[in-house]
């Protein structure tokens, strides 16, 4: 009930002023929001390596086209699937983890095509180096999931960085420069 | 991505041989065995959820054996997973989890694919492979598609090696494994890098 008086006083503020007090907040379901990352693996096949805890806060008024997105991904969480290799991945030189326990995203422009989001533009944080990132979102949607009757948003984000970009050179070109990120994002309205 | 001159010399050089191969069936070469490096060669499957994204599973143990034989233009596969390995990223799976109970991992430990007619391309390259996945009990005949294939030097350890991206669309539902569908997808896609070695 809290929310319904919510959204009559943001409506009637919306009418009296900025239509972007209307965003609704999302929160991120960590378990179907794990990222995965593609690194090509001597010029030879395509190795894939995942993160298992990610948090993320999303803020999204669709009518008005705006929204913003804080989105960390926790370093140690990284799983490549054999455990030499996790361990390997998480030293220094490489993703090291002791120092840099984060890595972030942070967006307030997002972008539409009619009432979908269709990408992202903002800061990308890795090895405490932050950069301009610009994202792409397919398959946007917005439903109530049967399985729980909650309302959630949902989408795939993907992205390409270059490592060397955030001071990650080791093994390269062995290892490629050159990295696919894909996160597949689903968040429940709060 | 630039191809190792020395990697197509081989390959490339036993291209005309090959196509005599076919023409006499009785000119075989000799086959080279490899085994798959059980790092770099782990099975990841995609599947589409609630209809909105993609959601990406792992199976951590898998492990396989190649014979090829390019002049002769043949070969077999036999790769095998773990299904008690596999993998979604939140934690160690339960055997009462959802993953587990699809795979009914206590009843079928194992899913396989066997293969003896491997499929190539011009330069003798493997292009795919037409075989038998076994997954909960069934078999059906399963075509995989091999992409970026390549046999060279790995600079790392000096070993021969042979790798290449396999890519499969499997519908779960012809095994019988019909739960959840369509919140997660009946449709499955299947990615498997392998890098195999010479024995």
């Amino acid at each position: 009930m809290k929310r319904l008086h919510l959204t009559a006083a943001c409506a009637l503020l919306a009418l009296m002023a900025s239509p972007a007090v209307l965003a609704d907040s999302f929160t991120i379901d960590p378990e179907y929001t794990i990222p995965v990352f593609e690194v090509g693996h001597l010029g030879f096949t395509t190795q894939r390596g995942r993160f298992n805890r990610a948090d993320g806060k999303i803020q999204l008024d669709i009518r008005a086209r705006t929204g913003s997105v804080d989105f960390t991904v926790h370093t140690d969480s990284i799983d490549m699937g054999s455990r030499a290799w996790t361990v390997h991945v998480r030293s220094a030189g490489l993703f090291d983890v002791a120092h840099f326990p984060t890595m972030t995203f942070h967006s307030d422009r997002l972008l539409f095509e009619g009432d979908k989001v269709v990408g992202a533009e903002g800061q990308f944080t890795l090895l405490g180096i932050t950069q301009p990132l610009a994202l792409t979102v397919s398959g946007f949607g917005c439903t109530t999931n049967p399985a729980n009757g909650r309302y959630m948003c949902a989408g795939d984000v993907s992205a390409t960085i270059k490592r060397s970009n955030f001071g990650m050179t080791k093994y390269i070109p062995t290892v490629s420069d050159e990295i696919k990120i894909s996160v597949p994002v689903e968040a429940y309205r709060d | 991505m630039p191809r190792r001159p020395h990697a197509w010399t081989r390959t490339g050089g036993l291209w005309a041989l090959g196509a005599l191969a076919v023409a006499s069936p009785g000119l075989a070469g000799v086959a080279e065995h490899y085994t798959l490096d059980r790092v770099h060669s782990l099975p990841e499957f995609r599947f589409t959820h609630a209809g909105l994204t993609t959601q990406t599973g792992r199976f951590d143990a898998a492990r396989g054996t190649i014979e090829l034989d390019t002049v002769a233009r043949s070969g077999r596969v036999h790769y095998e997973i773990d299904t008690a390995s596999l993998d979604m990223g939140f934690g160690t799976e339960r055997p009462d989890s959802p993953g587990y109970r699809l795979f009914d991992v206590r009843r079928f430990p194992k899913i396989t694919f066997d293969s003896d007619r491997l499929l190539f391309g011009p330069k003798a390259e493997v292009v795919g492979a037409q075989g038998t996945l076994r997954l909960l009990g069934i078999s059906r005949p399963q075509r995989v598609r091999v992409e970026h294939f390549r046999c060279a030097v790995n600079p790392m350890n000096a070993r021969q090696m042979c790798a290449g991206e396999i890519n499969a669309i499997v519908k779960r539902s012809a095994f019988g494994m019909l739960d959840y569908i369509p919140a997660i997808s009946d449709e499955i896609r299947i990615r498997v890098p392998v890098e195999a070695y010479r024995d």
